[in-house]
């Protein structure tokens, strides 16, 4: 995430928010790969151990264009977590 | 003898008056038995009325719709109440300005047509008379809550449903009609204007002109006079204050200068056009970032936090506004100042406390679940590269704004890519957004000063 943004926030939630943010995008990535076939799993594999930064963004663009989606959905989910903790 | 005659005349007097008259006594001597005692009519019991089951509680409106309707059935029950005595009309103002209060951040909504309904309710209550010197002051209320709605929407402008200009043409008639026009403060300083404006006439002029009926006119110096009065006179009033701040933050919210000129130009006070014309050129030489610190200094002074419970609603309506994958810079401006609140409490900050320790337990947590490596790369690719604008001068980042010369020259840039939107305000307003929902279910918000007075300040 840029960190200009992150600098706007108080210390305090600085931390918290940087936790979150990287816990709800692996499990929107592990739900987006959980989605694909093996063919494509293997070619992700592959770009991103030694594709070009090109390459992985347009994999990404074409293979994880919901990820936002995801994002939400996992958002809420570890808010429920959260209460439940 | 006559004496004898007398005792006997009286017997017969006695005899011939009426046996009503003697009818108690007669009564009580004829009855052997106790007096009956009187009945007393017992009240009826009273009916059992089936109880009405409790009214369940406010339930959290979700939609839009069914904010506006709320304030709009409160409207009508303060449209209902009296308004005779002065206690009832200082009661029917706070009210007013309560729900005033309440609303002002939902504004958008409706597109702030509700707020103009309640000032009319404000303006009724001007219009009582007799106006006395100790009647309560609803002609400062009714300005102040003016302002307060320009200010309002002003700073919800990009969250604002509606075309840019409707945006401006709504928001220059709103301080027309009610900073202006129907302003007491400002009506008061012209009619005193036209009453310097004829005195000349009255005690300049002779009998003689009288007779020839010569007309008088000020001349330049009373004129200027005049004028200088009605204008200072017309600073009580908070028209032209109101549109330079309006100006400022429109700015800030990075709109270009040519949708609000009109507003500008409306400002009468020609110092205060000078100075707001020097401070939005220098607004616009101001990076992104400190337009926004000195947006959310904006929103902290001239701006009004909902209250709870609708705060939950209010920042759904935020995720909707940055689904729609277009930078609302406000809404995160918003967030911020939220969170900013909640931490100055010592409370809200145990309870953050709270809410940091659960987070690291669930991370932990998740560290421990294997996964792919595969994700943890495109992770780090989408961390890495998310935080870089796709305009890079000499390899440094900068938030520098460009000119609108160099905008015009620059070629149609593409749609902003997916990795930017995930790691830039589409991720950030997120993240923001579930802390502020968990800071309100741990309640830490709640510690914020829940109703605020008359001002805007906390």
């Amino acid at each position: 995430m840029n960190n200009k943004f992150l600098d706007l926030l108080p210390p305090e939630i600085k931390k918290t928010a940087e936790n979150l943010y990287d816990l709800i995008l692996e499990r929107a990535i592990s739900r987006a790969y959980q989605n694909l076939n093996e063919e494509t799993k293997g070619l992700m594999t592959d770009i991103f151990n030694s594709g070009t930064d090109e390459e992985k963004e347009k994999f990404l663009e074409v293979y994880l264009g919901e990820i936002k989606q995801l994002m939400i959905e996992e958002a809420k989910k570890v808010m429920e977590e959260i209460k439940k903790e | 003898m006559p004496l004898l005659k007398q005792k006997n005349n009286n017997n017969k007097r006695i005899k011939e008056m009426p046996k009503e008259f003697f009818s108690e006594w007669s009564n009580t001597w004829e009855q052997k038995g106790e007096p009956t005692p009187k009945k007393v009519e017992q009240p009826p019991p009273p009916e059992k009325t089936e109880q009405e089951p409790p009214l369940e509680k406010n339930k959290l409106e979700k939609t839009p719709e069914e904010i506006v309707e709320h304030f709009k059935e409160e409207l009508k029950k303060i449209e209902d109440l009296p308004q005779n005595t002065e206690y009832q009309k200082r009661t029917k103002a706070k009210e007013t300005i309560k729900l005033i209060n309440g609303w002002l951040p939902f504004g958008n909504l409706d597109d702030f047509s509700g707020l103009q309904e309640t000032m009319t309710v404000l303006e009724e209550l001007e219009e009582i008379k007799p106006k006395k010197i100790t009647s309560f002051p609803i002609s400062k209320l009714k300005e102040h809550a003016g302002q307060r709605i320009a200010f309002e929407m002003a700073l919800q402008y990009k969250i604002w449903n509606k075309d840019e200009q409707e945006k401006t043409e709504i928001i220059e008639n709103f301080i027309n009609e009610w900073l202006k026009n129907k302003s007491a403060y400002y009506n008061g300083a012209e009619n005193f204007k036209r009453y310097l404006l004829k005195l000349p006439k009255r005690f300049l002029k002779s009998r003689w002109d009288y007779f020839l009926d010569k007309k008088i006119e000020p001349n330049k110096t009373w004129q200027w006079l005049s004028n200088e009065i009605s204008t200072h006179l017309k600073f009580l009033g908070k028209k032209d204050r109101t549109i330079a701040e309006v100006s400022k933050i429109l700015a800030m919210q990075n709109i270009p200068y040519s949708n609000f000129r009109s507003l500008i130009n409306d400002i009468e006070n020609q110092n205060i056009q000078r100075a707001t014309e020097v401070e939005l050129l220098k607004i616009e030489e101001m990076t992104e970032v400190e337009q926004l610190k000195l947006l959310m200094k904006a929103k902290q002074k001239f701006g009004t936090l909902p209250e709870l419970p609708k705060k939950i609603e209010f920042y759904e309506n935020q995720i909707d506004v940055l689904l729609k994958e277009s930078p609302e810079k406000t809404a995160l401006v918003l967030a911020l100042l939220e969170s900013y609140e909640a931490i100055k409490d010592k409370k809200a900050r145990e309870k953050l406390e709270e809410l940091k320790n659960k987070v690291t337990k669930i991370v932990g947590k998740e560290k421990n679940i294997p996964k792919p490596k595969v994700i943890q790369k495109v992770k780090e690719f989408i961390k890495e590269e998310s935080g870089k604008k796709p305009l890079i001068k000499n390899g440094e980042e900068t938030f520098k704004k460009e000119s609108k010369i160099e905008e015009a020259q620059k070629p149609e840039t593409k749609k902003e890519s997916l990795l930017s939107t995930i790691g830039g305000t589409f991720g950030f307003g997120l993240i923001l957004l579930l802390i502020i929902f968990l800071l309100v279910e741990f309640k830490a918000i709640e510690y914020l000063s829940k109703e605020q007075s008359f001002g805007g300040k906390k």
